[in-house]
C-alpha cells in the first residue's frame, strides 16, 4: 500500500510540496485578482428582476463566488503563518497572543458586517468588503489548527533542528510548515466549509446599506440564491443550489480527498 | 579537539504549581553537583534508574538544556542519537541525511554524495530513497547514526538509541557502533537503561543515582567483551550494588 501511493506522489524536497502549492497558489491569486478587476467594468450585470437568468450566469457566479473565496483563503494563509509562528515562538509571547486570539475568534464575523460595509462603501471597495468577511472566518480556523499542529511536533524533532542547526527561516522552511501540513489542510478544508455559509451573506450587500439597492449586491452564486428567493424564482433557486452542490462535491473528491491522502506522509508516527 | 568538562553542575525545574509561591517548595530538582570530565575519543555510557536525571545531563551536554548553575565546556562541532530516531518523516533516508549537511553550506549534490557514503556505511545503501515509515525500527536508529556521523562530530551522544529494539538488532548495532567508534574516534557519551550494553561498550561507566553521579567506574578488558566473562560479572554486580 505504501508502495503504490509512493510511487503516485514521487515528491522530494528538492521539488517539495510546498513548493507545487506555493505556486498554485500563487497563479490562482493573479488570476483571481485579474478576474475580479476586469468584471468589476463588466459590473453590474442587468439581473434587475433576475428573470432571464441564463446557465452562463450562473457559471460566472459559480467562478466569481469562487475567487472570493480563494482570495480570502490565500490571505488567510499568508496572514495565519506568520501570526502561528511569532506566536508560539516564545512562551511568554504566547501567554499573551493566544487569549487575544480568543477573544478576536469569538467575534462572530457577520455581527460587526454592517459595520464594515459601511466602512468600505465609502472608498467604493464592496468587492474587498465580502473578501474581508470571508478572511475573517477563514484565518482564525486556520490559526488555531495550525497551533494544534506546532504543539504536537515531538520533542526529538524539535531537538534535531537544534542539533543539526536548522534555525530561522530553515527551521520553517524544512521543519515547521511540513510538520503542521496536516493541520493546515484540515484547517483549510474547515474554514472552506465555514466560508460556504458566510458567502451567501457577504454577497448580498444591499441589505447592510442603508437604502441599498440589488444593484449594488456583489454578482455570484450567493446572492443569485438570496435574490431568486426573493424574486419568487423557483427553478433560477433551484438550479444555483445545484450547481453549489456540485462544486461543493468536486471539491471535495478532486482537492480535500487527494490533500488529505498525500497529507499522511508529513504525519509523525 | 577537546575535551569535555563539566563543573558543579545544577538543574532544576519550576514545578508550576502557583500554590507554592515560594521558590523553596516549588522547585523541582534534575540534577545536582554534577563534576564530570570526558577525555576526547573516549566512550563513556551513563547507566542509573529512571528519573535520575541521566538524559537531563545528556541534553545538558548537548546544549539543548542550559544548566541552572555551573560550568560546561565543549567541542562545537556536536551530533546527538535520539531514542525515537527523529526522523522527519515527509523526507527519504537520503533527504533527511543530507539536510544537516545542507544547512552547513554544502550544496544539494555534494550533500547527497556525503550522505550516500554515510548510508553505505550503516548498510542501507538499498534504502535510500525509501521513507522512513517503510524501514524497521532498528533500520531507522541506523539512518539516525548515518546522520549523526555525516556531519563529522568531535562528539556524538546517544540518548537510549536501542532501547525500543529487539535484541538480535541491538547486537548487531552494538558491533556496528563500536566499529563506527574505533574508525572515526569521535567522543561517545551514551545514554542507557542497560547496565550489561554500558560494560559491554564503554571505557568507563558512570553511575547516576538521585540526580547526581555516584560513581566512575572503568571498565578495562578488552573488546569484544561477553556476558560471561568474569570482569563483566564482578562489574554488574558492582553496578547494581551501587544503584541499590
Amino acid at each position: 500500500m505504501l508502495k503504490t501511493y509512493h510511487s503516485r506522489y514521487h515528491f522530494s524536497y528538492r521539488t517539495s510540496i510546498l513548493h507545487h502549492l506555493s505556486a498554485l497558489i500563487f497563479t490562482l491569486v493573479l488570476l483571481s485578482f485579474g478576474l475580479l478587476v476586469i468584471f468589476n467594468f463588466l459590473h453590474p450585470v442587468n439581473l434587475s428582476d433576475y428573470k432571464n437568468v441564463s446557465i452562463y450566469d450562473i457559471l460566472l457566479a459559480t467562478t466569481l463566488t469562487l475567487f472570493r473565496m480563494i482570495m480570502a483563503f490565500v490571505l488567510s494563509i499568508i496572514v495565519a503563518v506568520p501570526l502561528v509562528i511569532i506566536s508560539t515562538s516564545h512562551p511568554k509571547v504566547e501567554k499573551i497572543l493566544l487569549p487575544v486570539f480568543d477573544i478576536l475568534q469569538s467575534i462572530p464575523p457577520l455581527a460587526f458586517f454592517p459595520v464594515l460595509v459601511l466602512f468600505f462603501i465609502k472608498f467604493n471597495l464592496l468587492e474587498s468588503a465580502a473578501i474581508f468577511i470571508l478572511f475573517m472566518e477563514m484565518v482564525w480556523i486556520l490559526v488555531f489548527s495550525m497551533i494544534g499542529g506546532l504543539k504536537t511536533i515531538p520533542d526529538d524533532i524539535k531537538n534535531v533542528a537544534s542539533i543539526y542547526k536548522i534555525t530561522g527561516l530553515n527551521e520553517i522552511w524544512y521543519i515547521l510548515l511540513p510538520a503542521i501540513f496536516p493541520q493546515i489542510v484540515t484547517g483549510a478544508l474547515l474554514a472552506w466549509g465555514a466560508s460556504w455559509s458566510i458567502v451567501i451573506v457577504a454577497e448580498v450587500l444591499h441589505t447592510y446599506i442603508p437604502g441599498g439597492t440589488i444593484s449594488q449586491d456583489l454578482f455570484g452564486l450567493g446572492s443569485l440564491l438570496v435574490n431568486s428567493a426573493f424574486y419568487n424564482n423557483n427553478l433560477l433557486f433551484l438550479a444555483t443550489l445545484l450547481v453549489m452542490i456540485i462544486i461543493i462535491s468536486l471539491m471535495n473528491v478532486l482537492i480535500w480527498q487527494r490533500l488529505l491522502h498525500l497529507v499522511q506522509r508529513y504525519k509523525f508516527d | 579537539m577537546t575535551d569535555i568538562i563539566l563543573e558543579s553542575i545544577t538543574k532544576s525545574y519550576d514545578s508550576g504549581s502557583r500554590l507554592f509561591r515560594r521558590r523553596k517548595f516549588s522547585q523541582i530538582w534534575a540534577l545536582q553537583d554534577i563534576d564530570l570530565k570526558v577525555s576526547s575519543g573516549e566512550f563513556v555510557c551513563i547507566v542509573g534508574p529512571s528519573g535520575c536525571g541521566k538524559s537531563t545531563l545528556l541534553k545538558i551536554i548537548a546544549g539543548l538544556e542550559k544548566p541552572t548553575s555551573g560550568e560546561i565546556q565543549r567541542p562545537e562541532n556536536i551530533a546527538m542519537v535520539f531514542q525515537s530516531a527523529g526522523l522527519l518523516p515527509w523526507l527519504t533516508v537520503e533527504e533527511n541525511v543530507s539536510l544537516p549537511l545542507k544547512m552547513k553550506g554544502l550544496s544539494a549534490k555534494e550533500a547527497r554524495k556525503q550522505a550516500d557514503f554515510y548510508l553505505h556505511l550503516v548498510g542501507l545503501q538499498k534504502f535510500l530513497q525509501k521513507l522512513p515509515r517503510e524501514l524497521s525500527g532498528g533500520q531507522r536508529q541506523r539512518v539516525g547514526i548515518a546522520r549523526a556521523l555525516s556531519v563529522k562530530p568531535d562528539v556524538l551522544l546517544l540518548d537510549e538509541p536501542f532501547a525500543s529494539l529487539d535484541t538480535i538488532t541491538v547486537d548487531d548495532l552494538h558491533a556496528d557502533l563500536l566499529e563506527i567508534w574505533s574508525q572515526f574516534k569521535p567522543t561517545v557519551i551514551m545514554v542507557s537503561h542497560s547496565i550489561e550494553e554500558a560494560i559491554s561498550l564503554s571505557d568507563r561507566v558512570i553511575v547516576m543515582t538521585e540526580n547526581t553521579i555516584k560513581k566512575s567506574i572503568p571498565i578495562i578488558f578488552s573488546r569484544p567483551r561477553q556476558v560471561s566473562q568474569v570482569g563483566f560479572v564482578v562489574a554488574v554486580t558492582k553496578i547494581k550494588d551501587l544503584i541499590r
